[in-house]
């Protein structure tokens, strides 16, 4: 029986478990407030909610498999792979967003895809990556390093008004096949920034 | 000694049932007091007449006289026999027969009364260790029908405190029955009772399970005065006396400044059967109607806005994790903060707490989220829940991620899960157990030493805990 009900979120930690009781890698660790708030519902909801976790994690695997260097046929991890990834990891934080709060989401991605080396850093920008391009908008022709140079500028980019500007010039360009290597392609972004930002 | 065979009434220790009887009853002073004006509320006395007086050296007498029907001459035989009542438990607060004719050591009780036709009087006094009853010629004049009784004792502490607390006891307990029409008259001066001044009142029925239990709600315009250190909400009386006085189960929830303002007279005759024999206390069956009275009330507080916007869940996070902090100051405690063990500082509030060191900046680095409490006085810990099925303990102390680890699927949580009161005591009990095992191994405690602990940290803080 719940005590009193609120529409508050839950606010969970998604922890490896140390626990040797626990049959589970990971524990769901929860605040008091959203415990005693919502009462025996909240094993329910957390129980759901850790299984939909396990299954992002095994599904971000198998997208992530190529990647592995345990994997034996290994190949090239293609941007439209990493944009399914940070798709499939954005879309389920967008999905629980209205109930839960992750507090540790992108440390616990990066700590439970073992074997990807992704730091917590680059799931952040992965999922950058997936919301700010559409599918068509991922093409083989463009490397992940040339998009997540482009996430890493995006909000300066749409603070000078030349986030689209700028958006259709890379994919133009690498549908033309004149893209600079990415180091260049980071130098062009940083001097459009400090330009833009000189004439303001 | 040979005991023949074959069947024979079982015989009573008197003294020790006498001593059985006043055991029963919260404050032996008043006994007599309370169950005498009570069976008059019982017979529909609207007047009863107090006397206090010391009649000669040594000697002190309390008399009453009421203005009831008076017994007839059964059932003043009916009287004489303890235990015996011809009211029925549900119908009043005096079925139990005992309070009226319990006189002390060096006391007596005189009764005498008139049923309209002929008067009755009797003395119960105890004598080599034994209660008597004496029949005997009445010497009190009536000229209408009713009950008069009188104690005579000689201890003259009695004596004294009773001119120090008759009205303001009376008054305590039988106010809503002076309010209903009973006049209380001690030594010819009529008893006025306390009319709440209020800004708000309403009266309702709450009907739980069959039964009706009509209220009056107040807000008071001052706050009422704490009665043993608690201020009491609710009063749940039976035809005017008063039996219990309890705090709203959501008092922590109401805004502080209405918190001592609402007054709620329960009349309880509905319930009357759950009533204890002492006659101040219900049994436990009572308790689903006081849940349902307590709901009924929030209702009206959240209409009146009365209600604050902290929820009972962080008052119990809260209140538990501040009471531990403030503990941890105290040098004797001090070594039991887990803080000490991880070398984490740690705060009482939603998040977790901040990574330090061992120095004395343990605090620092990210702190809790605003409602931390005990985080910025740099003591205290936290404490996280885990919903951990297979796991069969309570609870643990988790040094790595820095926090106390309460397992919500533990068979004594969902146990506890359905009462906050409940909650709050398991919480209370199993992170104390937690803390204080986790320092057990280090110090080398014995069994007995650490449950001593325990014990004595649970003692410390349960004026802050229990609520």
């Amino acid at each position: 029986m719940a005590l009193k009900q609120e529409s508050q979120k839950i606010r969970v930690k998604i922890a490896k478990s140390d626990n040797k009781f626990s049959k589970s890698k990971i524990d769901i660790i929860m605040d008091v407030s959203n415990v005693i708030t919502l009462g025996s519902e909240i094993r329910s909801k957390t129980r759901k909610f850790k299984k939909e976790y396990l299954k992002l994690i095994a599904d971000a695997k198998k997208i992530a498999s190529t990647k592995n260097k345990k994997f034996k046929k290994k190949k090239k991890f293609s941007s439209l792979d990493w944009w399914n990834l940070g798709k499939l990891l954005d879309d389920f934080n967008t999905k629980i967003e209205n109930e839960f709060v992750i507090k540790n989401y992108t440390q616990a991605i990066s700590r439970d895809l073992e074997g990807f080396e992704l730091s917590d850093t680059e799931v952040g920008v992965i999922r950058q990556f997936a919301r700010y391009f559409t599918k068509d908008e991922v093409l083989e022709e463009i490397s992940i390093a040339h998009y997540r140079d482009f996430t890493w500028k995006r909000n300066q980019l749409l603070e000078h008004g030349i986030l689209d500007q700028e958006k259709n010039r890379l994919v133009k360009m690498g549908k033309e096949k004149k893209l600079p290597d990415h180091k260049k392609y980071r130098k062009e972004l940083q001097l459009l920034v400090i330009r833009r930002g000189g004439s303001k | 000694m040979s005991i023949p065979f074959g069947e024979k009434d079982m015989e009573f220790d008197g003294e020790h049932i006498l001593e059985d009887f006043r055991d029963m009853y919260d404050d032996v002073d008043l006994i007599v007091i309370f169950e005498v004006i009570s069976n008059s509320i019982d017979v529909n006395a609207t007047k009863v007449e107090l006397m206090l007086s010391q009649t000669k050296f040594e000697q002190y007498e309390l008399s009453f006289l009421d203005n009831g029907p008076g017994m007839n001459e059964k059932k003043f035989a009916d009287f004489q026999v303890a235990g015996r009542s011809d009211k029925t438990k549900g119908s009043g607060i005096g079925f139990a027969g005992i309070g009226a004719k319990l006189p002390g050591i060096n006391s007596k009780i005189s009764v005498e009364t008139f049923d309209g036709k002929n008067t009755y009087a009797c003395d119960f006094y105890i004598k080599n260790k034994k209660m008597k009853v004496k029949n005997r010629k009445p010497t009190e004049y009536f000229t209408k029908p009713g009950t008069f009784y009188k104690l005579t004792f000689s201890d003259k502490n009695y004596y004294n405190f009773l001119e120090k607390s008759l009205e303001p006891e009376i008054i305590q307990t039988f106010n809503n029955a002076m309010l209903n029409g009973l006049d209380v008259i001690i030594n010819r001066k009529k008893i006025k009772p306390w009319i709440p001044s209020f800004t708000e009142k309403q009266s309702g029925i709450v009907n739980h399970k069959g039964r009706k239990l009509p209220f009056t709600f107040y807000l008071l315009k001052e706050d009422q005065h704490k009665i043993d250190g608690k201020i009491s909400n609710i009063e749940f009386h039976i035809t005017g006396k008063t039996i219990v006085r309890k705090q709203l189960q959501i008092y922590h929830e109401i805004k502080p400044e209405f918190q001592n303002k609402i007054y709620v007279v329960v009349d309880s005759l509905g319930i009357s059967d759950f009533l204890k024999p002492d006659k101040v206390s219900f049994k436990p069956g009572y308790r689903q109607y006081k849940k349902a009275l307590n709901i009924k009330i929030k209702e009206i507080c959240e209409k009146l806005n009365l209600v604050g916007t902290a929820s009972i869940s962080t008052i119990v996070h809260n209140t538990l994790t501040r009471a531990l902090a403030d503990l941890f100051k105290n040098p004797e405690f001090s070594w039991l903060n887990p803080h000490s063990l991880a070398g984490f500082g740690i705060g009482a509030g939603p998040g977790t707490g901040g990574k330090g060191t061992k120095s004395s900046k343990s605090n620092s680095g990210k702190s809790s989220s605003g409602k931390s409490s005990s985080g910025s006085r740099g003591s205290g810990f936290s404490l996280k829940l885990i919903d951990a099925p297979e796991d069969p303990r309570p609870a643990y102390l988790d040094i790595k991620q820095n926090f106390v680890a309460l397992n919500i699927a533990h068979p004594l949580y969902l146990k506890s899960e359905n009462s906050s009161k409940a909650l709050q005591v398991h919480i209370a009990y199993t992170v104390v157990e937690v803390i204080v095992n986790a320092r057990a191994a280090i110090k080398s405690l014995t069994i007995q030493e650490a449950s001593e602990l325990r014990t004595k940290i649970l003692t410390e803080i349960k004026d802050k805990l229990w609520l």
